[in-house]
């Protein structure tokens, strides 16, 4: 399965897949691990995409809307 | 590419600790968002029972029979360094309300978070222990979820040989557990550090040249021995019983009496600390953490007595007060790159 960092937090330290991933990158992890950060609504979306392929951080980012600098933060 | 890191080991170092809002207090399904490098993470379980004494001509001690688990709650503390990534979530349980700024100029990426006194969120928090590297278990972990988790109290403070730290303590509802093959901790792989050296501290907006201790505590005064009828023996969520108190601990140098003369006539003072750290990337600004204190009074002895050779120091003590309408008695504000409280 291929997920997506949404996070607002950025780059982040995976350690169920053991990578480091940034703002709006996508990798894959497999059944047995997706399920545990697929709950953390707050960092990932599964890529729904079956021609999704890995971004760079800043498109990714844009396209997610996570990283607008105009955007107001969620309290 | 992403980019590997490393295994995990079978011993504390891979223990781990996530936190999460809940949307519903005690919600049996919250799983923790953000996980912080801990110092110690000691949540626990208090367990009450009660066992017979009654008497059974049969037999000299208790009978195993005749004791029952009465109520259980949780509590504990979290010790931490404050990250400059994640830990809004903290500032908000401890302060209830939180004040979101966008980033300024348009462009910049820094966002700013003001914590004010308010109706504090409930948490969940995990601890992931590892089992020993001698257990059939060895690259599992014992995921104990400690839920309807309220932050009762915090202690801030820097040491002069150290980085702002942060002391938790919390009660909570219930507590379950299980076991899990994978690891689901996520770490803010850009947070740093607020080093002493990035400290500053103002008394009535004048810089104090030679502070060498602080530390500010807000305790909230929660109780949550709660317990009633249908509840299982759990507790229900802690309420304040008494008003919160904020004080700040400090340690300065006899440089002048300007201390002395405002201890003297009980004065109110205006304190602020701030520790600034590392520059955001896209921004012009640093992540900072700054503690606001508009009117406190000066509380313990502030005369100073000679005690020896050494430079005469005094260990004032300030408790923040309401003072005008309308003015907050604290503020923590936060300034991030975190686009999320």
């Amino acid at each position: 399965m291929r997920i997506r960092n949404i996070s607002p937090f950025g780059r982040l330290e995976v350690t169920a897949v053991g990578l480091y991933v940034d703002a709006g990158e996508e990798f894959d992890v497999d059944d047995a691990q997706a399920p545990a950060l697929l709950a953390q609504a707050e960092n990932f979306v599964a890529v729904t995409s079956t021609t999704s392929t890995a971004t760079t951080s800043s498109q990714s980012a844009s396209a997610a809307g996570t990283t607008d600098p105009a955007a107001v933060p969620a309290a | 590419m992403p980019t590997p890191v490393q295994s995990h080991t079978g011993t504390g170092l891979d223990g781990s600790l996530g936190l999460a809002k809940e949307g519903t207090y005690a919600d049996p399904a919250a799983v923790p968002t953000r996980f912080f490098e801990w110092l110690t993470a000691n949540l626990g379980q208090d367990r009450n029972t009660f066992t017979s004494k009654g008497i059974n001509s049969g037999r000299q001690m208790a009978a195993a029979s005749k004791r029952a688990i009465v109520t259980t709650a949780v509590k504990g503390d979290l010790s931490l360094e404050v990250p400059s990534s994640m830990f809004g979530l903290i500032f908000e349980a401890l302060m209830g309300k939180v004040t979101p700024t966008a980033p300024s100029p348009q462009g910049d990426t820094a966002y700013s978070y003001a914590y004010t006194l308010g109706a504090q969120p409930s948490l969940m928090v995990q601890q992931n222990v590892p089992f020993s590297p001698d257990s059939p278990l060895l690259g599992s972990l014992e995921s104990f979820n400690y839920r309807g988790v309220m932050v009762t109290s915090a202690e801030f403070s820097c040491a002069t040989s150290g980085v702002l730290t942060a002391k938790v303590s919390c009660l909570g509802q219930s507590m379950d557990h299980s076991t899990v093959t994978t690891p689901n901790a996520v770490y803010a792989d850009g947070a740093t550090l607020f080093s002493f050296a990035g400290g500053t501290v103002t008394v009535d907006g004048t810089v104090a040249a030679t502070l060498s201790d602080f530390g500010v505590t807000v305790d909230r005064k929660l109780d949550n021995a709660r317990y009633f009828f249908g509840g299982s023996g759990k507790p229900a969520k802690a309420a304040a019983k008494d008003l919160t108190e904020v004080s700040v601990k400090t340690g300065i140098q006899f440089d002048d009496v300007t201390l002395l003369t405002k201890w003297s006539t009980d004065a109110s003072v205006a304190i602020t600390a701030t520790f600034v750290g590392q520059p955001i990337a896209g921004s012009t600004k640093k992540s900072s953490v700054t503690f606001t204190i508009p009117v406190a009074k000066i509380d313990g002895d502030l005369v100073p007595g000679l005690t020896g050779p050494d430079v005469v120091k005094l260990s004032p003590t300030f408790t923040a007060m309401v003072g005008a309408a309308g003015t907050e008695p604290l503020t923590i504000t936060y300034v991030t790159a975190d686009t999320a409280s």
